[in-house]
């Protein structure tokens, strides 16, 4: 027993040695790092910490320009190191130094979920991410291009409330699902734009992406069956179990969002208490509704809607729907029990918003 | 309880001399007259790190904390008095900042009808640790916030019970009460998994 503080103080060097080993450096400060997985601190907070870092960094390389120069005063093949150039002008714009009066312009920094070369499904918006609220999408809306197949793609932007930890997002897509196995290109040349009275874009990205295989499954909860399709060809029809009458599952159309094996699921707050490890889960909406194994559930599947939401699928058949799976896949419900469809917040659910109303951007107002 | 503590460099040093980490006790120039936060990060990041993923448990949460704390360091460095007292400064940020990123984890969990994993071993450091380390740690995930930040601070950081509670802006007693029923609980897990 007295050994115990012994064990705790090897275990917590253990693992703080672990997690950081003594080779780690401090990152460097990066004026516009996001950190992708929790909310940026405040911009405020960050530029002040950064004014006077880059204000003594900038007196330091004055000092350091102006010791060479001295010393290498008269010999020609050493030029003196180039003078400090002056911050540039986003740099400028958004960390008032002491020296200059402040500039009242706040960087809005935008990032992308999507990734370079990366295959989607039809249904996978585009998302950018914003490290700050934007007031006015109009300069945004005219910059930002986006084609397919070296077409423009004639969607729109749906300004959102992220759920991500970013203070906004921006989702990006077509009146109708994205061509199977196509080319997206999207331009978004925002650097020094206004995002807004007292904002602007401090950053220019591209992004690169394809998608796959046009896989759009049909959930029915009149005959519990789900049909999967792949560019037009029905390939499988799987029986289903989905949400019993007291937690049905949403109407509508939903994309697949993630894939995990296992993934663990515990109860609802007020449901009766359950925590499973579920093998084989395609995740479909954020608050909790997977596409996932269900051996317990044998009897039903096929049958009725036993289940707390999630569509339950016979252990080989969701093997199978988890392999075939893409990020940005869709599946459409119907018959499900309940009028509630799935709402556009609570994960993909952007092709539940009609054209219309996705045209006009929601929080901001499109061009 | 009777506590040895052990101290780098021989005799008693004051709560800003003393680096989180034994290894790494860098302390701060006297001399300076104002904060040198570019000095500090560079110094104290990797220990300060080390102690957000204790209590955390994932580095980039952890490193993101760190962050936080110099940020916070440098907006209120002209209000600090005496320039070495940034240490303690920054640990009580690491500490506060860290709590705060556990209990949100809590809510959000709370609120999700299904829920992520409960224990989230946000990196592979977690899983390169012997099984008894392991252990150990998981048995101190489940004591309660300040219980695990006592111990933290007292068993890996080597503060004395006067730093802690000067550290966690608590009573010297409620360290010892914080640290003895933490210790007493750890003992019945850690001793009864056997």
């Amino acid at each position: 027993m007295n050994d115990v503080p012994k064990k705790l103080r090897d275990a917590l060097d253990a693992a703080a040695r672990s997690a950081v080993d003594d080779a780690r450096r401090p990152p460097p400060f990066d004026p516009f790092r996001i950190a992708p997985h929790r909310p940026p601190p405040s911009p405020k907070r960050r530029r002040a910490w950064l004014a006077p870092v880059l204000a003594a960094a900038a007196v330091l390389i004055v000092a350091a320009a102006g010791v060479s120069a001295v010393r290498v005063f008269g010999s020609d093949h050493h030029k003196p190191v180039a003078a400090p150039s002056p911050p540039s002008s986003a740099a400028r714009s958004t960390m008032p130094s002491s020296s200059t009066p402040p500039v009242p312009i706040a960087a809005v920094h935008v990032s992308l979920f999507q990734g370079d070369g990366q295959t989607y499904g039809i249904g996978m918006p585009i998302i950018a991410q914003f490290s700050r609220r934007v007031t006015d999408a109009h300069a945004f809306d005219r910059a930002v291009t986006v084609t397919v197949n070296g077409k423009p793609a004639g969607g729109a932007w749906f300004w959102v409330n992220s759920n991500s930890g970013y203070q906004m997002e921006a989702h990006y897509r077509p009146p109708a699902y994205w061509p199977a196995h196509a080319h997206i290109h999207m331009n978004m040349p925002l650097k020094g734009l206004s995002a807004g009275r007292g904002l602007a874009f401090d950053d220019s990205l591209t992004l690169t992406i394809a998608t796959g295989a046009a896989h759009v499954s049909r959930v029915d909860g009149s005959t519990e069956m789900m049909t999967v399709t792949s560019d037009g060809k029905q390939i499988k029809t799987l029986p289903v179990s989905l949400g019993k009458a007291s937690t049905p599952t949403y109407l509508g159309t939903k994309i697949v969002m993630e894939k995990k094996n296992p993934q663990h699921m515990v109860s609802a707050p007020g449901e009766p208490y359950y925590s499973l490890m579920v093998p084989w889960s395609v995740r479909v909406t954020l608050d909790g509704e997977f596409v996932h194994a269900a051996s317990w559930n044998g009897g039903n599947i096929g049958a009725r809607s036993t289940s707390h939401g999630c569509t339950n699928l016979n252990t080989s058949d969701a093997k199978w729907f988890y392999g075939f799976s893409m990020i940005g896949d869709v599946v459409t419900y119907t018959n499900t029990g309940t009028s509630d469809v799935m709402p556009s917040w609570d994960g993909l659910g952007d092709w539940n918003v009609p054209w219309p109303e996705w045209r006009a951007g929601n929080l901001l107002k499109n061009s | 309880m009777t506590v040895t503590l052990k101290q780098p460099g021989g005799p008693p040093v004051r709560l800003d001399k003393v680096g989180s980490a034994p290894a790494e006790g860098v302390g701060v120039t006297r001399s300076e007259l104002a904060v040198d936060v570019p000095t500090l990060y560079a110094t104290h990041w990797r220990s300060m790190v080390r102690l957000a993923v204790l209590l955390v448990d994932d580095v980039p949460s952890a490193e993101d904390v760190v962050q936080d704390a110099f940020v916070a360091l440098h907006r209120n460095s002209h209000r600090l008095r005496d320039p070495a007292a940034a240490l303690g400064y920054l640990r009580t940020s690491v500490v506060n900042l860290s709590r705060s990123v556990v209990r949100h984890r809590q809510v959000v969990r709370k609120h999700l009808r299904v829920a992520e994993p409960d224990h989230v071993d946000g990196a592979d450091f977690y899983v390169l640790l012997s099984a008894e380390h392991r252990e150990a740690l998981d048995a101190l995930r489940r004591l309660p916030c300040r219980q695990q930040e006592v111990l933290v601070l007292r068993y890996w950081a080597g503060l004395s019970e006067a730093e802690i509670a000067t550290t966690l802006g608590i009573s010297p007693g409620s360290v010892k009460s914080s640290a003895s029923r933490g210790l007493a609980k750890l003992s019945k897990m850690l001793g009864g998994a056997r």
